[in-house]
Parts: C-alpha cells; sequence; structure tokens
C-alpha cells in the first residue's frame, strides 16, 4: 500500500479511536440519572428504594484522605461526641451526657450505647481514647473545612482514661470550662480505629463512622454517593441513595436545579439570593432559609488612620442603612446587625440597629472637620459568587461620600488578600466571618482583645483596657451565668465602640425542588441529609 | 524518509531549551507575583490567624526560604527523576494530580478537535462551493458572529438552550460521555468558525491558480475541483491552525471547565493560581509546554505528508 495512504489510513483510524475513547468515557451512573428528565408532573411520580436524590454544592463535601475529616459533616458520614441545639448550646451525640469536676480540669463522658460503626465494630470507651489519641497527633490537621488544632480546642490536653465500657474522662492541665463548645462537631469526630496512621493521626484509608449515610463512592472535585447505613442507630435515613455532585458556578448550579438534574443545592453559597429569587418564580421550587454562623463585616484599618478615633467609626456604621442592603441586594433573607457575635450564640443579645445620615455627618465632621479622606476597600474575588458584594460596596462608596470619605472599590483575589492584609494595606476590607464553636469568648476576644487575633492581623488597632479586663475574666470564670453577663456588657461595648462594623448576619439559602423531595425546612444550621425524602414517600 | 527523522530529532532536541526556557520563565513569574503559599496554607481555617512564627515555619518547611535558583534546581532535579514535587497547598503529588484529571482532559480535547475538524473543514468548503452567493454571505456572517462572542457567554447560552429548555443534554458535570457534549461546543465553537474561514480564503485562493485552471478545461465540476484538487493544498494553514487550537485546549479550558464543572487540568491551573501554589503551576507549565512543542512537531509532520513542496527544516 502507498505510504501516504497508510498514514491517511492510520491517522484516521486514531481519530475515529478519539471520537470512540471520547464517547466511551466515564460510565455514565446507572441510577443517578443525571440526564434531564421531562418536566415534573403535578402528580408526584413513586419513587423505588433505588431511586437517587442528586444535590448539589458548590465545594467537595468529601475531599478524602489528605483532609483530618474526610468527608463534611453534612454528608453524615460520621459524628460527633458533641454538637450543638437550634439555640446554640451544646447538645450530645455520641455523648449522652457530661459532668465535670469542680475546676473543669477533668470532663467525664457517659457514652450511647448500642451504636455501632458502619463495619459493625461496636462504639464504646476504647474507640473514644484511641480517637482523643489521634487528636494528640494530629496537632494541627490540615483541613478544607476548619483545622484541628489540638492546643486551641483541648488546650493543656493530658489524655483521655477508660473508666468504663460506656464512660471516658478527659482531663486538662488548666480549666477549660467552654470545653463543650469547643468540642462541637468537628473537634469531636469519631472514626472507627484503623484507618489512620498511628505515628501521625492522618488517614491512610477511608475512615468508618456511626452516621445514618455510607460514603460508598467519591470522585473528587465531581461527586460523592451516599448510601443509607441500615445499621444506624437513630432515627434511619428516610432516603437510601443520595449523590451530591460539585457544581461550581452559581449559573450552572441554577441550570442544574432548573433543568431538574438536581432536586436541591446545600452548603455554603449554595444560591446567589438574585438566581434564588429567580427560581421562586417558578412554582416547582422553594426556598428553605436557615440561619447561618456567618457574620459579613466591614473592617477598618486603625493603625495609623483616623478610624482609630471612635467617633469616625461610629459616623461609618451610622451612614450603612443595613436594611437596605439586606432588602436591595439580599433579597430581604439577611438580617441586619450592629452585634459582634452571631445570633446563633447561645450568648448572644440583640443590640439596636442604627441609620442616622445627619449624626453620622455630625460625628465625621467633628474628626475631619472640613477636610475629606480617601479610603481604599477591598473585598476577596471569591464573596462574588456568594452575592453581590460589588454592588454593596458601591453603595458603601456613595454612603461614605456623604461623611467626607472617598472610597475606592477593588477586588482582589485572595493570595493578594492575604498578604496585603499582613501588611496592612487594606484600608477597609469587606469579609464574612463564621462563628463555627459558638464560643462567645473565643469571638469576641478575636476583635476586642488587644492582643487579639484579628485585632492584630487586621491592624484594627482597638485597645480598650476594661474591655481586655472583662475579657481575662470570662477566659477563666467557672460560672456560667457569669460568663454570659460578661458577654453581654462586652457585646454592648463592641457595638458603640465599633473594632469592626458588622453589617449583616447571613442566611443559609437552599432552593430545592418541592415536587419531587421533601426535609429541607427541618433544620437550622444546615440540612440533615437523612431527613430528605421522595414527595409521595418510596 | 532520513530527512524528516532529521527533522523531528532536532525539532525534540529543541524542546529541551524551550522547556527550560518556560518552567524559568513560570518561576520568575511566580517570584513577582503578590501573595505567599505559605500564608495561604495557613490561612485555611478562618477561625485561625497564624502567627509570623508558624508562618515562617511552614515556609521552611515548604522549601520556600532557599534561594530561588536553589528551588528551581531541586525542582528541575525532581523532574529528571519524573517527580514533578509535591502541591504546595495540600502536599498532593503534582504529577499524580495531573493524570488524575487528565482523563477528563483529553476527552474535552479529543471531542473538541473532532468538531473543530470536521465542521471547519466542512464549512468551509461549503462556502467556497457557494463563493458569492448567499450561503456563502450567510454563512460567514453566522462564522464571525459566532466567533465574536466571548467564550463564557457560548457556554452559559449553550446551558440555557440545550438543558433548561430543550433538556437534552445535561448542563455540568463529567459522569458520562453527554455531559462533555456542551462544554466541548463550548470550547470549539470559535475555532471552527475560524477553521472554516481560513479554509474557505485558501481554497478560493487555490481555486484561482493555474492547475486548477487546466483541470476545469478538462471539464471537471467545480466540486470535484474543490474537493479532490485544491482541498489538499489548501489545507495546510488550517491543520496548523486546528493544532494550534488542539494545543491549547490540551492545556485546559479553564473558564469552560470551571462553568461546566468538569474538574481537568485547566481547572487544576487555575486553583494553582488563585492559591500560588508555585509547584503545581511549574507542573502545569511543563506539562502544557511539551504538549504544544509535540503537537506543533505533529503538525509540521502532517503538512509536509499533505504538501510535500514543504520542504521541512529548510
Amino acid at each position: 500500500m502507498n505510504p501516504r495512504k497508510r498514514l491517511l489510513g492510520s491517522l484516521l483510524a486514531g481519530a475515529v479511536s478519539l471520537c470512540l475513547a471520547a464517547c466511551g468515557g466515564p460510565a455514565a451512573p446507572d441510577t443517578a440519572s443525571p440526564a434531564p428528565s421531562a418536566p415534573a408532573a403535578s402528580t408526584p411520580a413513586a419513587h423505588g428504594k433505588e431511586d437517587v436524590i442528586v444535590l448539589a454544592g458548590a465545594r467537595t463535601l468529601a475531599p478524602g484522605v489528605e483532609d483530618v475529616y474526610f468527608s463534611h459533616k453534612l454528608l453524615g458520614a460520621w459524628e460527633p461526641l458533641i454538637s450543638a441545639d437550634e439555640t446554640g448550646s451544646p447538645v450530645g451525640v455520641l455523648a449522652e451526657r457530661w459532668q465535670r469536676n469542680e475546676d473543669a480540669t477533668a470532663w467525664t463522658f457517659y457514652l450511647r450505647q448500642g451504636v455501632r460503626f458502619q463495619n459493625g465494630e461496636a462504639f464504646n470507651a476504647d474507640i473514644v481514647v484511641e480517637n482523643f489519641k489521634r487528636y494528640q497527633l494530629l496537632e494541627n490537621g490540615y483541613s478544607r473545612y476548619t483545622s484541628f488544632r489540638v492546643a486551641d480546642l483541648y488546650p493543656g490536653l493530658i489524655g483521655c482514661e477508660k473508666v468504663d465500657d460506656y464512660t471516658v474522662t478527659v482531663r486538662f492541665e488548666q480549666p477549660v470550662p467552654r470545653l463543650l463548645f469547643n468540642m462541637k462537631d468537628y473537634a469531636s469526630c469519631i472514626f472507627c480505629p484503623g484507618s489512620w496512621d498511628p505515628e501521625t493521626g492522618c488517614f491512610t484509608e477511608q475512615p468508618v463512622g456511626t452516621g445514618p449515610y455510607v460514603i460508598t463512592e467519591v470522585k473528587e472535585d465531581e461527586y460523592a454517593v451516599l448510601k443509607a447505613f441500615d445499621g444506624y442507630w437513630g432515627e434511619p435515613a428516610k432516603t437510601e441513595n443520595i449523590r451530591v455532585r460539585v457544581i461550581s458556578d452559581p449559573q450552572a448550579r441554577y441550570a442544574a436545579l432548573d433543568s431538574e438534574e438536581v432536586m436541591g443545592v446545600l452548603d455554603l453559597g449554595a444560591m446567589p439570593a438574585a438566581l434564588g429569587d429567580e427560581l421562586l418564580k417558578d412554582s416547582r421550587f422553594a426556598m428553605a432559609v436557615h440561619t447561618s454562623n456567618i457574620t459579613h463585616f466591614m473592617l477598618l484599618k486603625g493603625e495609623g488612620t483616623p478610624f482609630s478615633d471612635v467617633r469616625l467609626r461610629q459616623a461609618v456604621s451610622l451612614a450603612i442603612d443595613r436594611q437596605l442592603i439586606v432588602d436591595q441586594l439580599w433579597g430581604g433573607y439577611a438580617k441586619p446587625t450592629q452585634n459582634l457575635i452571631n445570633r446563633m450564640c447561645p450568648d448572644w443579645v440583640e443590640l439596636p440597629v442604627e441609620y442616622d445620615m445627619d449624626r453620622a455627618k455630625e460625628l465625621a465632621r467633628e474628626v475631619l472637620g472640613e477636610q475629606r479622606i480617601q479610603v481604599d476597600m477591598y473585598t476577596r474575588s471569591l464573596y462574588l459568587d456568594r452575592g453581590p458584594y460589588k454592588e454593596m460596596m458601591e453603595y458603601i462608596q456613595s454612603q461614605l461620600a456623604q461623611i467626607g470619605i472617598d472610597a475606592t472599590v477593588n477586588i482582589i483575589d485572595s493570595s493578594t488578600y492575604s498578604e496585603m492584609s499582613e501588611n496592612g494595606e487594606l484600608g477597609a476590607n469587606f469579609m464574612t466571618h463564621g462563628m463555627a464553636n459558638l464560643n462567645a469568648y473565643l469571638f469576641l476576644n478575636m476583635y476586642l482583645g488587644s492582643e487579639g487575633s484579628y485585632n492584630q492581623s487586621q491592624h484594627l488597632a482597638y485597645h480598650n483596657e476594661y474591655a481586655d479586663g472583662l475579657l481575662t475574666e470570662m477566659r477563666g470564670t467557672l460560672d456560667d451565668g457569669r460568663f454570659h453577663a460578661l458577654a453581654v456588657e462586652l457585646q454592648e461595648i463592641a457595638n458603640t465602640q465599633l473594632p469592626v462594623i458588622p453589617l449583616f448576619y447571613d442566611t443559609s439559602n437552599l432552593i430545592y425542588n418541592r415536587e419531587q423531595i421533601t426535609g429541607y425546612e427541618d433544620f437550622t444550621d444546615h440540612v440533615d441529609l437523612s431527613h430528605l425524602a421522595w414527595v409521595g414517600g418510596v | 524518509m532520513g530527512h524528516i527523522l532529521r527533522y523531528t530529532g532536532k525539532k525534540l532536541l529543541w524542546t529541551v531549551p524551550i522547556l527550560l526556557g518556560i518552567t524559568l520563565l513560570a518561576f520568575g513569574l511566580g517570584l513577582a507575583a503578590r501573595g505567599d503559599p505559605a500564608v495561604n496554607r495557613a490561612s485555611v481555617d478562618p477561625d485561625y490567624v497564624p502567627t509570623r512564627e508558624e508562618i515562617q515555619a511552614l515556609r521552611e518547611a515548604l522549601g520556600l526560604t532557599v534561594p530561588a535558583p536553589v528551588q528551581y534546581g531541586r525542582w528541575m532535579a525532581g523532574v529528571l527523576r519524573g517527580d514533578l514535587g509535591r502541591s504546595l497547598m495540600d502536599d498532593k503529588p503534582v504529577l499524580g494530580e495531573m493524570l488524575r484529571l487528565l482523563p477528563n482532559t483529553l476527552i474535552l480535547s479529543g471531542m473538541a478537535l473532532a468538531v473543530i475538524a470536521a465542521a471547519g473543514i466542512f464549512g468551509g468548503v461549503l462556502l467556497a462551493l457557494f463563493h458569492g452567493r448567499f450561503v456563502d454571505a450567510a454563512g460567514r456572517a453566522v462564522l464571525v458572529t459566532v466567533m465574536s462572542v466571548p467564550g463564557f457567554c457560548l457556554a452559559y447560552f449553550l446551558i440555557w438552550l440545550f438543558a433548561q429548555k430543550l433538556r437534552v443534554l445535561p448542563s455540568s458535570g463529567a459522569e458520562g460521555p453527554l455531559h462533555f457534549v456542551l462544554p466541548c461546543l463550548a470550547v470549539s465553537a470559535a475555532s471552527a468558525c475560524a477553521a472554516a474561514r481560513l479554509l474557505r480564503a485558501s481554497l478560493l485562493g487555490e481555486l484561482g491558480r493555474n492547475y486548477i485552471l487546466t483541470a476545469r478545461a478538462k471539464g471537471l465540476g467545480r466540486g470535484r475541483l474543490l474537493l479532490r484538487h485544491a482541498l489538499r493544498n489548501a489545507l495546510p494553514p488550517t491543520v496548523t491552525h486546528i493544532a494550534s487550537a488542539f494545543g491549547g485546549l490540551l492545556g485546559g479550558s479553564m473558564i469552560t471547565e470551571q462553568i461546566f464543572s468538569v474538574p481537568g487540568i485547566g481547572s487544576y491551573a487555575l486553583a494553582a493560581i488563585q492559591n500560588r501554589d508555585y509547584t503545581a503551576l511549574r507542573g502545569y507549565v511543563l506539562f502544557t509546554g511539551l504538549v504544544f512543542v509535540l503537537v506543533c512537531l505533529g503538525c509540521d509532520l502532517l503538512c509536509a505528508w499533505l504538501n510535500p513542496q514543504i520542504r521541512l527544516g529548510e
């Protein structure tokens, strides 16, 4: 055969193989049926046990063995000893009850009996002891969600010892009165021993938990497949199979919901308010609005700037109409606030939110006179996917212009942000901060304490000796009543002194297809997947 | 045959300094860019602000405190052993991660190559065949319109049309062959249009040449003239264009992968840039550089075969 013809033949064969390879890529899931379906009929279709509820989130919820928790708590694969109820108070999960000694240096946990891991092994005190040994090994465990810092979560931890088969005592070198808050969720995750390296505590294989769902398949950055654990100790999951997809682009999540490829969205920033409102025009969709531990803040650099004067900070705060921001930009779902700590914290008190432009101008004039100052305002580009941050900053820019502050709006990537932040180059900084463990002391100290981590790192230059004294007392007090009183007083100080300017409390707005699934409305902090069910049942 | 081998060998030898150059450039850009991978890694937990000492310790652990030439030298030594290093963010091996993500990129770029080649050649021939008539004018208008639409707009339009309205294709993901159709159309549309325009122009140029006039004088029809005689001579510029597009696609399509949630090489590079993960970025640059050099070499050989008048390397 002519060599050219042979080459042509080879090329054609190559092209055909390439096309075939492309078309024969990863096998389509047999039951997930991600392919589009016809519009839902008005009467709910009956679903078989093998049918899969498909959900979508913006980020991966099962990062794998590199993560100290392997998967996000939301997936329900593992459970902690302690969690929090809807008021933010500690509630037992694998620990049924607890007691501490007088100086809070020894905490005894009475464990739930009759619990089995997903591999059939029984949960008992020996397992908890092994998990505490793992905590000590981790020291500073990496996670995409919240890192595991033993020194912060369990300060002065001596160890965990078995008292009997279902009782353990955790001992500390120093009093840890708010231990239960520290232990919330991630910090007291329990896994069946054997899945981690005994030298480092890092996972070497997929760990086994006690949760209502077993993670049967993970394709990194694509999806996680969950199957109900039939030996679960609590209320059994209402749906046998769930697939959680990663759809990073908000517009694509919107399209996937609209085309009924997915039945609901979940996790942080699941659906920006504007897109959510658009979907809600369609009667198929409903929104479950859950309270969130996230607060949106404006931080003003105080170090070497006129913002070290409390009157100018107050002027900025008074010039911002938070209600307008919430109503016009966040679809009315958020809640305006001037309080430093989140409303999910049990020590939270409601404080007034003020908008008074005349008073703002007066205060600014007292500080600045007729002079105008310039401020460069920054936020990270990642926030643009979560809400109309740029529009909010532009609104604030226009308000600040009225009180003699000429602000610029700048969107930067996270790396640049981190460096500029460290160097004190951010004149004003818009950010969110979640109150992960609801311990009021930790959060108040970050911003109000002279040595507080955010006070220092964000160059707030806030210093109040009286507040420092209250924080010191708060850290050591064993009296819950006194702790609460101190928390309230410090919130009031923060409300007037404004080391940072809180804007509003976020909500987690989860859109779901109400013609297909139920169970999205039941919870506060987040959806409990075990409550999801098909409309019309199985 | 001998000159082809010599040419190939010479080209492959040139690959070494080219790759050295681009990795050096990537390394230099990384040093010049703002942001510190150690700060990024230490700041994963929003509830914890790392101390300067912790960040410094992390810098040392990641090998970022040694002089830049030493860092580069160590990395290159690893490359020669087949080790592209570990990610500065999560310690995962760069090569392993790229190999994990490569199948999605290969599928997407393979499908896109097929679409660009088929649509480009078919469109170009069709327009040349109907030169000066309505089909030609309307076709060119469509091509220019599609080429003018930014890729991300086209991506959202395709999602709206095929997933939301017609419900015939999934809107995102990489779970099966159908999931790749929309991203493939989004990444290939502009290149296919450009290929069609290029081929049309080349074909029209060929049609005015003497050998075509001779063939026409012998009574050959326009269609046969185009397909049997002009096309082969008109193809090399289009092949070069398609090859460049394919090389680019193999390097990943960051925006398309992001919009359609296709985890591929492009999204890996995007995350590396965002996190200032220089090790991952250098691995990516090395890979795409190598791919480009090899695709260009393949393209040169194909053009030489299509048109033997082209003398490789002369």
